[in-house]
């Protein structure tokens, strides 16, 4: 199951099927803002979705660097960048 | 007549539209973008008409931009010369075709803000036309500045008493006194840095046109004036590449830090075309410098700095490596920035990541929690393709560039006129 929310200029999205079974949750302790928990044993959002939205959370990346190198790679925090794709040369 | 800080530039076609919206008398005239346009922009306009390079540089007429023709036929041949042309290294894509007028005087009038004042001049000259700035250089010309209030705005005493001073006298000082309001307005309006007509035309019947017109907007007015249509307000001297335009639109929308893109070249194989990012203006400078000294070219100028977030470098890094043809991609700022270098650091691992980087990397990156930085990025690059290293304040960034050299070279890369 995908768990997402909007960030500043951005979306965070979280495959809570690979988070059952991750034992380290590298989530959590990366987040400096503190803004994801552990919620049923899965991260979740501590604070509203609006609060997360207007800069709660700081897009950072370390929730899913972290998870990348210490979880499941379970954490995708999406960038877009309008126009990219038809701009490369 | 160009001030120093930065301005939009918008074309002739498009300034004299808000020139002539303003009240200004404008002539006829037709944007065409092939030939073919510009022969039929001709006929509609009556035949004989004026072909002009539509390009943000001086002295047109000097590097063929600006053409008299006295048929359709000899508007397409004047056409076909300037489009796909570099006039001044600015490339043509575009023609102004406009009626000709029999003239019989012609002057320089705008309004430019100056920096040293704090406000707003009106400026006159009464010989006009292409090479004005080089004859006001050498003292052929004299050129007649009235400072204006701020406050009160250019009144019309204050107009007339300019073109009194400059020898205007008569029902031409009345009409140029017009001329001069009109365009006080339209500079105020729009929040230009400057506002210029060169020439003012006279015609036979004693009217002021706008022949030609220069206006460049303040660019952090620019938001304020969707009217304008400038998609990316930065100084680039030509117009912006799709990249450019790109990276604009991501710091138009984020506020954290400042990042700015600009490419220097067309990058091709074999060159030595280095991808950079730096963190400073300063620091970034001194970088190039090194890198130029290593014999390397420099694709980009970029930088992200202010305290970004790590989102802004992860963008600005996704734009530097969708540049064709790097032989390596070089990040270097000042050597100890007050910036949290983890954000930058992660902005960097998840772009590297994401294009499953395949060539050297060299990251200085002095500052705040540099040790933990550094350490990010050589644990979660290692197994990328292409080497990523990273140094903090106390490798020089000569020896950085050095370094890079030799991963290039490691790999089977050469770098031009390598010292």
């Amino acid at each position: 199951m995908l768990y997402e929310f909007q960030t500043l200029t951005g979306k965070i999205r979280i495959n809570h099927d690979l988070c059952r079974s991750c034992d380290t949750r590298p989530c959590i302790a990366a987040c400096g803002p503190g803004i994801l928990a552990l919620k049923e044993g899965l991260p979740t959002l501590a604070v509203t979705v609006e609060r997360a939205a207007k800069g709660g959370c700081t897009e950072c990346l370390a929730c899913e660097l972290d998870c990348a190198a210490m979880g499941q790679g379970a954490v995708t925090v999406l960038l877009p960048i309008p126009g990219l794709e038809v701009a490369r040369p | 007549m160009r001030g120093w800080l930065a301005m939009a530039y918008l074309f002739e076609h498009q300034g004299k539209e808000w020139l002539r919206r303003q009240g200004i008398r404008v002539p006829d005239g037709r944007l065409a973008a092939t030939p073919a346009e510009a022969e039929q922009a001709a006929v509609d306009l009556g035949g004989r008409v004026v072909v002009k390079a539509q390009a943000w540089v001086t002295s047109r007429a000097a590097y063929g931009g600006i053409k008299f023709a006295q048929s359709p036929a000899e508007a397409r041949v004047a056409a076909e010369s300037m489009l796909g042309a570099h006039l001044k290294g600015f490339h043509v894509s575009a023609v102004l075709v406009e009626r000709a007028l029999d003239l019989e005087g012609q002057f320089y009038m705008g309004i430019v803000l100056n920096d040293r004042e704090r406000r707003p001049n009106l400026l006159f000259a009464a010989g006009g036309g292409s090479g004005i700035e080089d004859r006001m250089a050498a003292g052929a010309d004299r050129i007649w500045s009235q400072s204006i209030s701020p406050e009160r705005g250019l009144t019309v005493f204050e107009a007339r008493d300019l073109l009194r001073r400059a020898g205007v006298r008569g029902d031409l000082q009345k009409k140029l006194t017009d001329m001069a309001l009109m365009l006080y307005r339209a500079a105020v309006r729009h929040e230009c840095r400057s506002l210029e007509i060169n020439p003012v035309g006279i015609d036979r019947d004693g009217n002021a046109w706008a022949l030609d017109c220069r206006m460049a907007v303040d660019d952090h007015a620019v938001f304020r004036h969707p009217e304008l249509g400038v998609e990316v307000a930065r100084e680039f001297g030509r117009m912006p590449t799709r990249l450019e335009t790109v990276a604009y639109k991501v710091e138009a929308k984020d506020h954290r830090g400042t990042f700015f893109f600009m490419q220097l070249e067309e990058t091709r194989p074999g060159e030595g075309y280095v991808g950079f990012h730096g963190g400073g203006g300063g620091g970034s400078m001194m970088s190039m410098d090194a890198l130029l000294r290593h014999g390397f070219k420099l694709a980009n100028y970029c930088d992200t700095s202010g305290n970004p977030s790590a989102a802004k470098v992860y963008r600005a890094a996704k734009i530097i490596l969708s540049q064709p043809h790097l032989v390596g991609y070089f990040c270097s700022g000042s050597g100890v920035a007050s910036q949290e270098q983890v954000h930058t650091a992660r902005g960097l691992i998840k772009a590297f990541r994401e294009v499953n980087l395949a060539i050297p990397a060299v990251i200085r990156i002095g500052g705040n929690m540099e040790q933990e930085a550094i350490r990010l990025i050589q644990e979660q690059c290692r197994d990328l393709p292409g080497p990523v290293e990273a140094y903090g304040r106390d490798t020089s960034v000569d020896e950085c560039a050095r370094r890079l050299q030799q991963l290039i070279q490691a790999r089977g890369g050469g770098v031009t006129g390598a010292v």
